[in-house]
């Protein structure tokens, strides 16, 4: 079964593309477009990661890492942002538990490494069960 | 030099508090709206740059679609280096790395290369005054203090003339740092002043506008005077703009020495406390790369980021270093593109002296190795491939230097 990621983020032009980008490469992927969709979509167990905007319309990308770190501590979770590269953002989303900080500019090719980095191997099979 | 009769006394300062005052908060509300946009347009690029590289990537290579789809990313690219600058001036407070800095010395570089950029005829004359004077500031932010002034000038001088660049510090007496907006008395002027084409009052006053520009639009974004005036703000500093149409103009900034102020801080402790909290966690990078132009331009880009990188051209060299540096090294860029196996076979004896520092490796189009691969065991190792991002190379380095 192929390896499952939850892509949110408030613009769906992005979120089509990288829906895009990753079924080509063999994930199943799923789209979330608020807070409360990415907080349904990332408690299917089959999610194996989640890449998040900082920037959601209806709530606070950093918050939602926090929860979601806090409710499934081994869920790798790829923040991107559209604030370029910033200290303090990456800081505070390397001590909340992101598994990486992208700049969405960023050549897609980049988030496809990372997302090879922090995804467990299929045959180390899930680190954690989420309810 | 004591201000009440130097040439910079009080009567001759060209701006009241009142007025900066409302410039600066002007400004504020102008440059949170334009990183706004900034932040909105970088979400309209990505689609952009993401569709172009899928295109890119199912073309036969060298088609004209694949070259259509370079064509759009190219240019797309040149957008976000401008959205980039917007960005900074936006949030000059977020990435502020403030440190000890000669401001002399980093006006004559980026003067040097100015310079080398102009045309032979380009008939301009530069008189310099340089005397050493040290400051607490982001190198990175004061470059591009720099390069915004002198791209400026060239514009001025288009047709050629005279740029006078100058630093001299002054002493403010209280009420004058006051009419400045500045809590430090003790500062450096630095003017920048060319003979060109000037500018009319009413270009004048909406001259530190982001986006207000008067010069084609492919010409210049029109935010240079906007992230100069975010950048001084940031460091404590004011800057003035005066001109005349037809009579040049002179930009006069001024910035904090490192003296004391009234309430016994100096520029350092005040500015540059998270800078010392970073110089006690200095980490160091040893860097494993054969290609003098790509050493060069990863070492600049980890100064820029405050980081120190030492280069030991070989596995040998780099062994002798990370001995001399035990429990410093946080981290091993090395290039491993060329696919030569004994650099491979070089690194795993190496991985088995240092366990601890993670390597990043840089790869080209071959995947990694099986055998640097299983390196990882031990330390998170990461991987760029080529062509890359410095920006990409440089965010994996923050992820593990801290």
């Amino acid at each position: 079964m192929s390896q499952h990621i939850l892509v949110v983020d408030d613009e769906a032009s992005i979120r089509d593309l990288l829906k895009t980008y990753f079924e080509k490469r063999g994930y199943q992927v799923t789209i979330a477009g608020s807070a409360e969709e990415a907080r349904a979509g990332a408690s299917v167990p089959t999610v194996d990661l989640v890449i998040l905007d900082v920037a959601l319309g209806d709530e606070d990308g950093m918050e939602l890492l926090g929860e979601f770190k806090y409710r499934w501590p081994d869920l790798p979770i790829i923040i991107l942002t559209a604030m370029g590269f910033d200290d303090g953002l990456v800081q505070e989303a390397l001590d909340k538990g992101a598994s990486g900080y992208l700049s969405k500019t960023l050549p897609l090719e980049q988030l496809f490494l990372d997302v090879q980095r922090v995804l467990p191997r299929e045959e180390e099979g899930r680190a954690d069960e989420r309810f | 030099m004591t201000l009440g009769e130097s040439p910079h006394s009080r009567k001759r300062l060209p701006a009241k508090l009142p007025e900066l005052r409302q410039r600066d908060e002007r400004l504020e509300c102008l440059l949170r709206l334009a990183g706004r946009l900034a932040h909105d347009f970088n979400n309209f690029l990505v689609p952009v740059l993401g569709y172009a590289a899928l295109i890119r990537e199912e073309a036969a290579a060298g088609s004209a679609v694949a070259q259509y789809a370079a064509a759009v990313e190219k240019s797309a690219r040149k957008t976000e280096c401008a959205i980039e600058d917007m960005l900074i001036a936006a949030r000059t407070q977020r990435q502020f790395i403030p440190r000890c800095l000669d401001l002399a010395q980093l006006v004559e570089q980026e003067l040097k290369e100015w310079k080398a950029s102009l045309p032979a005829h380009a008939a301009i004359t530069v008189h310099q005054t340089l005397p050493a004077c040290s400051l607490a500031m982001d190198e990175t932010q004061c470059r591009i203090l720099l390069k915004h002034l002198l791209r400026n000038a060239r514009l001025a001088l288009a047709t050629g003339g005279d740029l006078r660049i100058e630093l001299s510090p002054v002493t403010f007496m209280a009420e004058q740092a006051e009419e400045l907006g500045m809590a430090y008395r003790e500062v450096v002027l630095l003017t920048v002043t060319d003979t060109g084409s000037g500018m009319p009052p009413e270009v004048l006053q909406r001259a530190f506008d982001p986006f207000f520009t008067t010069r084609r639009a492919n010409q210049a974004l029109g935010v240079g005077l906007a992230v100069a005036h975010a950048i001084v703000r940031a460091h404590g500093g004011q800057i003035v703009l005066d001109s005349r149409e037809d009579q040049g103009a002179t930009v006069r900034i001024w910035l904090p020495l490192l003296q004391t102020n009234e309430h016994g801080e100096t520029g350092e402790t005040k500015l540059g406390a998270r800078a010392a909290e970073r110089r006690e966690n200095s980490s160091k990078l040893l860097l494993i790369i054969d290609d003098p132009c790509l050493a060069e331009a990863i070492k600049g880009a980890l100064q820029r980021a405050g980081l120190a990188g030492h280069l030991g051209r070989d596995c040998q060299e780099a062994r002798k270093f990370m001995q001399n540096h035990p429990g410093e090294i946080v981290a091993v860029i090395v290039d491993v593109s060329a696919g030569d196996e004994s650099l491979s076979s070089a690194l795993v004896q190496f991985r088995e002296l240092h366990s601890t520092a993670p390597f990043i490796f840089i790869r080209g189009d071959s995947p990694l190795p099986d055998g640097l691969r299983a390196l990882s065991s031990e330390a998170v190792n990461l991987e760029i491939k080529k062509p890359f991002a410095m920006k990409g190379l440089m965010e994996m380095v923050a992820k593990l230097a801290r």
